[in-house]
């Protein structure tokens, strides 16, 4: 009889055990998982090509690429799953593409507004001078984005400009690697995260065909017959290409040309900048890091209207649909356990 | 990320489901008690697959009944290998409830079986006299 069977012949045994156990380790015991070791080199693998990849090629931000990039990573994540396992991921996949198709064609057709069964049209009007009045109103008369671009735009890109252009870069894909590792981890984790994410698009779809909205950059834009104000520079790539990342203008360019471009309300650059910090937050504990965190959304939303591509209130109502798809999936989870643990107890009762 | 979770072992979900169990007041009892804290989202309450599956239909999309809380473990054929491979039992259930604890690095264990409380897990034994917390 091994060392092993013979203690645990005596844990079956003796009751005294029970109180004092001779306790051997799981990872002792069970054969380990030799795929794991497999996964993990091909996700440090993947890691590595990736950072070559941003530096030699330029950052993947079209929907394609990442969608390609994001795929490549859960073949490394799940080498040696189950079947099942696969057989979610696959579905998971599926929903993951409708959402962002269902976002892409509604966001590309909400300014033409929508034909309801063929019986009739409906066209909304065009927000200009409503939001500029309402940042104006906001910032005691003064046009926030033709402040900041009157304070520090100059022709040399400065650290700013960097630091602006690069916190607006991190929208394409901070969210989607948040996804991607927790899908690899903990798809529990991975659908809460979805749920608030989808929710945060398909509100966001709504308000660009409810109310399409100019902006800033457009609102002064020469080639445009609004002119709020004098043209201000639209320079979000600037300090993102000053760091030498090559081939994603072109990227960049192609997605703008395929979307809306009065899909400015809300801001779902604020909206995902504030997702990301706000979903890790329970998990964060000391204070000063979740100040840290929170501060992301901050340089976000001061980026986006330095940059002209936002107005202010746009961010502030992006954070607001943020804070409502997180009160509203808390709200439906809490009602979820409490309802199938009254399931329990009245079974037991 | 996720909260701690509790393994409800074969034995315990035998006897919380069977009514005539000569333990199923003691395990009922347990199993209650972990309620709130399963209300608070402090813990998660699961089950593995196999053991769960003359209790619970592949149909049953809506949650009912004493199970309503209980999370599946899917059992792989990787996970049948791997307990199939282990010598420290001759029982496959047993060895099939270790392996999903190391895979799915479950917290806690609530069983009537004392065999478990051989190994690096929080056990709640239940019906072996008073009930054990090992």
């Amino acid at each position: 009889m091994s060392t092993i069977e013979a203690r645990t012949r005596a844990a079956e045994l003796s009751p005294t055990f029970v109180a004092e156990p001779t306790s051997f380790s799981l990872r002792e015991v069970v054969p380990t998982d030799r795929l794991r070791l497999v996964r993990i080199v091909l996700m440090l693998s993947y890691l590595a090509t990736y950072l070559w990849w941003l530096r030699v090629k330029g950052l993947p931000i079209d929907r394609i690429s990442v969608a390609i990039s994001i795929g490549i990573f859960l073949v490394c994540a799940f080498v040696g799953r189950s079947w099942r396992t696969w057989g979610v991921l696959l579905l998971d996949c599926a929903g993951y593409c409708v959402m962002w198709l269902a976002y892409e064609k509604t966001r590309g057709t909400a300014d033409a507004g929508i034909d309801v069964f063929g019986w009739f049209h409906l066209d909304f009007p065009l927000q200009v001078e409503s939001v500029r009045n309402i940042d104006r109103a906001l910032f005691f008369g003064n046009d926030p984005n033709v402040v900041l671009q009157d304070h520090f735009w100059e022709p040399s890109v400065r650290w700013y400009d960097v630091v602006a252009s690069v916190t607006y870069m991190t929208h394409f894909v901070v969210p989607i690697i948040v996804m991607g590792a927790l899908w690899a981890t903990s798809h529990r984790q991975w659908a809460r995260f979805m749920k608030r994410f989808a929710t945060l698009l398909g509100v966001g779809c709504l308000m660009f065909v409810t109310m399409p909205t100019v902006p800033p950059w457009m609102a002064g834009d020469l080639g445009y017959p609004y002119r709020l104000f004098d043209p201000i520079h639209r320079n979000a790539w600037r300090g993102f290409y000053h760091l030498g990342f090559h081939g994603f203008t072109n990227d960049y360019n192609i997605q703008l040309t395929n979307g809306n471009p009065v899909a400015a309300m809300p801001s779902l650059h604020a909206s995902f900048a504030l997702i990301v910090p706000a979903f890790f937050l329970p998990w964060i504990k000391p204070k000063w890091l979740k100040v840290v965190a929170l501060t992301f959304p901050v340089i976000m939303l001061t980026s986006l209207v330095y940059l002209g591509e936002h107005w202010v209130i746009d961010g502030l109502i992006g954070w607001l649909v943020t804070g409502g798809a997180f009160w509203f999936w808390n709200w439906r989870e809490r009602r979820l356990r409490a309802k199938r643990a009254t399931q329990a107890r009245l079974a037991l009762s | 990320m996720n909260p701690p979770q509790v393994l409800i072992e074969r034995t315990a979900l035998e006897a919380l489901c069977d009514a005539t169990s000569e333990h199923h007041e003691a395990v009922a009892t347990a199993f209650l008690e972990l309620l709130e804290d399963f209300e608070a989202d402090r813990l998660l309450l699961v089950a593995v697959g196999d053991h769960l599956r003359p209790h619970r239909k592949w149909y049953d999309v809506v949650r009912r009944g004493a199970l309503a809380p209980v999370d599946t473990l899917h059992v792989g054929h990787q996970h049948r290998r791997a307990a199939g491979r282990m010598d420290v039992t001759s029982d496959f259930d047993t060895a099939l409830t270790l392996v999903m604890c190391q895979r799915h690095k479950v917290a806690r264990v609530l069983t009537l079986d004392p065999q478990f409380a051989a190994y690096d897990l929080d056990v709640q034994l239940v019906g072996v006299g008073d009930d054990v917390r090992v």
